[in-house]
């Protein structure tokens, strides 16, 4: 297996348990054996990438590279954690693919605008699951060339020169 | 009915209808009826006047009008009359003579005549027509106003009579052109003529006199008389005879013409006898014309006044003779009369005096009168006599000055008319109607009061003197008031009596000097009282024919009064409607805003629990199929495909749902290119059900959202493949044609087709033909094309028999 430039696990955020034991089932039959982390709602995705409360321990709960991210969540919805998300900086640069059964036009317009990398629909079936999982496995984790959150830039050296 | 003479102001027919103006029509001044309203005021003024009148309309001369004197006169029925035409009224042989005259119309009434007419009865009348132009109900019209002349007339053919029986000889020429126009018996005998030969003749073609001596004559008459010329006459009978010729002007037949008196000297002892005749004749003829004549010598002193002449100016004979003439002028022309009469009398030539323009005679009681004057001066032995015809123009005055206040009046009421119109509320209209009715009635003063709850509201109020009441003030009523009067629609005369005067409003009226009005009330509708007031100014009361002009005052501004209300009424109906459709509109808003909330909702909360059922289901086939028996097997497959047709179900509803919301871009956009799109959507299911599609590649662009069309398309498309017979190809053709302003777009597939009962079904939601089994869908694709394309204001239809395939087609705006 090619290795992955994707540093921390994927971090899935999704209030459905149905969805995520079949997402999990998925990324088994996929053989997408990456770490994964699962939160329920808004709140606690924020709180796990802040490292607040329980999520304190970044040895349990390191911070992710890619998060996959369902747009209707209870608390805080998926919009709202990616923008707070990409208004803080050492965090921005965390991968997020929004995976959502919405196909209107606004949310999809709106993640685009708020910086998602990517916007997937949940497949009817289960046969397409697993077929956007493995792709997804293939193109996000090997052929994608993932960005280092942990080196934060201050906002002086991010000022190219001239 | 109401007259008005031409006027250079551009003037506006009364309305009809309160709810339609006419536009203001130009150049001709407009008479029109207020029958249809009021029946009454000016429409009487017409009708009652003394002098008969019609109008005729201006192209076929028909009447349309005619009043109760010309009813008298011609003795047909206002009916009758209606039916016919002046022409009808006419001799024949005058008939194109007076149209010429009737439609050549230079002035305000122009006087013409005199005309024969005839009568219901059969009697000749021969009238005088003054006319002027008008317009009435909107159509050119005549007005004219008609003098019975025939008494006139009859006393100029006493004239005739006993000019062809006078003994001497005589002949009448024209002033103009000197023919003889005729000739009495005694000179036809005298000289062997018929009268045939002579009339149309000049004298020197009767050859009875030298050409010279013919010269001589004309010559002295130029003046306009000549008297006691010798000449001598060669009939065609007996020896020359020697006459003494008199040249005389006389009004003859309407004009005025020559009367040529032949005295016959040849017998020298008949000639005073003769002479003495001659004079008492022409006397006799003057005595007895109808107009005033009268003679002056050379000084301007009175020599001659006939009977008609000292009727008019109640002066005998006896009084008059010697008198100079400036007995019969007013004083006021003095000094200048007798200037202008010594000039005349120097120079005296034929004149006409004071048509068109104001001259007055003075009769002997000092009341003046307005005349007209023809002057003809006669040369005599004894110096230069001037002959006057006088004739007393009061009444055709009195016509014309009654027609001109009718039209003044007209011209108010117009006025008031036009600012009831313009006034938007009631007491700006009141206003008006008070101001200008005190204009031209004689009132003090003039108010509108409308009894409320309260008391009576004085709505507005206008006249002279001091104590008005300002209008808006609210005053108690007076018991018993003129408003408990008027409430029962007639018309009051209210006095200030000690009674009237308990209210304080009557008190107060009567100490400035009040003490009776006339109440009029205004008939608004059924639950308004209220009342025109009309107070008697400095000459006191009111004639019949005033209260009758302020009568219609009060039923015009009745009528603008309830069109205010209804006017003021409807605003507010209208502003309650707006409030009414902003809160539908709110409402349909948030309903909306609901619907769009559900449909998201449903988007992603029901289709999360189907794709569990979905995924596990399939896990369990997965991980447990070798496990479980064929049976629980299928169960678990039935499970999974309801699942996925649930799935199908929602997304169609979410597509429906998003299009009936209608959220959608018209633009211009090309067929090929969207079906091109719709076919590559298409891909997956062409291939899996090894389908064909026949396309032209014709550019033509509609108005139409592209998504919304592709998806139309898609379905009409989908829907072509589906319905094929087991084993049998799918083949589908897909063709656009022009269509006028529209584009038609067809979908024809080789498919088991659609009985003709159900082609205004199949466009329904959820309406299904066959059993999912057999044919699977959901039920809404074809609705979802009919509301898309409808909603991009176009329309859908099919053509389809069983066993026959179908054609689906739509049809849009082509882009311009």
């Amino acid at each position: 297996m090619i290795s992955t430039s994707l540093r921390g696990p994927i971090l899935l955020v999704e209030d459905d348990d149905n969805d995520v034991a079949l997402i999990r089932r998925a990324t088994k039959k996929a053989k997408l054996e990456h770490p994964m982390k699962v939160v329920r709602d808004g709140e606690a995705a924020i709180s796990y990438l802040r490292g607040d409360g329980e999520f304190a321990d970044r040895n349990i709960y390191p911070l992710p590279g890619l998060v996959l991210l369902d747009v209707k969540l209870r608390r805080k919805n998926g919009l709202e954690v990616l923008e707070w998300l990409r208004s803080q900086d050492s965090l921005k640069r965390i991968l997020v693919i929004m995976l959502t059964s919405s196909r209107e036009t606004q949310d999809v317009n709106r993640a685009y605008d708020l910086g998602a990398n990517s916007y997937l629909v949940k497949p009817a079936t289960f046969g397409a699951l697993l077929l956007l999982v493995q792709n997804l496995g293939s193109y996000w984790l090997l052929l994608n060339e993932c960005p280092d959150p942990s080196i934060v830039q201050s906002p002086d050296s991010a000022t190219p020169d001239l | 009915m109401l007259v008005e003479p031409v006027r250079d102001r551009p003037r506006r027919s009364f309305p009809r209808a309160v709810t339609s103006v006419n536009p203001p029509k130009l150049g001709l001044p407009v008479v029109d009826l207020l029958v249809s309203r009021s029946g009454a005021g000016l429409d009487a003024l017409f009708h009652a006047h003394p002098q008969p009148m019609w109008i005729v309309e201006d192209k076929s001369l028909r009447f349309l009008a005619v009043n109760d004197a010309a009813i008298r006169m011609y003795g047909y029925s206002r009916r009758q009359f209606l039916g016919m035409t002046v022409s009808d009224l006419q001799l024949p042989e005058e008939v194109s003579a007076l149209k010429r005259h009737l439609k050549r119309h230079e002035k305000e009434f122009q006087t013409s005549g005199p005309w024969h007419t005839v009568g219901r009865r059969g009697d000749q009348l021969q009238v005088e027509v003054a006319t002027t132009r008008v317009e009435y109900r909107g159509a050119d019209a005549i007005l004219a106003s008609i003098t019975d002349v025939t008494a006139r007339v009859a006393l100029a053919s006493a004239f005739s009579k006993g000019f062809r029986s006078s003994p001497s000889p005589m002949l009448i020429a024209r002033r103009s052109d000197r023919r003889l126009v005729d000739a009495n018996d005694i000179f036809l005998e005298a000289f062997g003529f018929t009268r045939e030969e002579v009339i149309g003749k000049s004298v020197g073609e009767l050859d009875i006199v030298s050409t010279v001596e013919m010269k001589r004559i004309w010559a002295s008459v130029s003046s306009g008389s000549a008297n006691g010329l010798p000449v001598t006459l060669h009939g065609r009978l007996g020896s020359p005879r020697n006459v003494i010729l008199s040249v005389e002007p006389i009004e003859h037949e309407g004009e005025l013409r020559l009367l040529l008196l032949l005295v016959d000297v040849t017998e020298a002892h008949r000639t005073a006898e003769a002479l003495y005749a001659a004079e008492n004749t022409l006397r006799a003829l003057l005595e007895s014309a109808a107009e005033g004549v009268l003679t002056t010598d050379g000084k301007g002193r009175i020599t001659f006044a006939n009977a008609k002449l000292q009727a008019m100016f109640g002066y005998t004979a006896h009084e008059l003779l010697t008198q100079p003439i400036e007995a019969l002028v007013p004083d006021r022309y003095g000094a200048r009369h007798t200037r202008l009469s010594r000039t005349y009398l120097q120079h005296p030539t034929p004149l006409t005096l004071g048509e068109g323009r104001n001259l007055f005679g003075r009769r002997k009681d000092s009341v003046e009168f307005p005349i007209e004057v023809s002057l003809s001066p006669v040369q005599t032995a004894s110096g230069t006599v001037v002959m006057a015809i006088v004739t007393d123009i009061s009444e055709r005055k009195h016509a014309e000055e009654d027609l001109r206040r009718s039209a003044r009046r007209l011209a108010a009421l117009r006025e008031i008319d036009r600012a009831i119109l313009r006034g938007r509320t009631i007491p700006e209209t009141a206003a008006v109607a008070v101001v200008h009715l005190c204009n031209i009635l004689p009132c003090g003063r003039a108010s509108v009061v409308m009894v409320e709850e309260a008391g009576a509201r004085i709505v507005a109020v206008h006249g002279e003197g001091a104590g008005l009441t300002p209008s808006g003030t609210l005053v108690p009523l007076a018991p018993p008031s003129a408003l408990s009067l008027v409430a029962s629609g007639k018309r009051a005369h209210v006095k200030l009596d000690r009674r009237a005067r308990r209210a304080p409003i009557g008190e107060h009226l009567h100490s400035i000097g009040l003490r009776s009005y006339i109440a009029i009330p205004l008939r608004i509708s059924e639950e308004q009282t209220a009342a025109l007031a009309i107070w008697p100014g400095a000459r006191g009361g009111f004639a019949d024919e005033e209260l009758e002009v302020a009568t219609e005052v009060a039923d015009l501004l009745a009528i603008a009064i309830r069109q205010s209300q209804l006017l003021e009424e409807s605003r507010k109906h209208a502003q309650q409607l707006q409030v009414r459709v902003d809160e539908r509109t709110a409402e349909l808003q948030a309903s909306n805003e609901d619907l769009q909330a559900f449909a998201y909702s449903v988007s992603h909360d029901l289709r999360a629990p189907l794709r569990a059922m979905e995924g596990f289901g399939q896990a369990l086939l997965e991980d447990y199929g070798a496990t479980l028996d064929a049976e629980a097997v299928e169960f678990i497959e039935h499970i999974v495909d309801a699942s996925k047709l649930m799935d199908d179900l929602i997304q169609d509803l979410l597509a429906y749902s998003h299009i009936a919301r209608g959220h959608l871009h018209v633009e211009p956009v090309d067929l090929a290119t969207v079906v091109r799109e719709a076919l590559e959507q298409l891909a997956g299911e062409i291939e899996r059900r090894d389908a064909r599609v026949e396309t032209p590649c014709t550019s033509i662009r509609v108005l139409a959202d592209r998504t919304t069309l592709t998806q139309a398309i898609v379905n009409l498309v989908s829907n072509g493949f589906k319905f094929v017979s087991p084993g049998r190809r799918p083949r589908v053709t897909i063709r656009w044609e022009r269509r006028g302003e529209r584009v038609r777009v067809s979908v024809s597939d080789n498919g088991i087709g659609i009985n003709a009962d159900h082609h205004d079904r199949i466009f329904k939601i959820f309406e299904r033909l066959h059993p999912v089994e057999v044919y699977e869908g959901t039920g809404i694709g074809l609705a979802l094309v009919k509301k898309a394309v409808e909603n991009m204001h176009g329309r859908v239809g099919v053509k389809s028999q069983v066993g026959h395939g179908s054609t689906f087609w739509l049809e849009l705006d082509a882009a311009p």
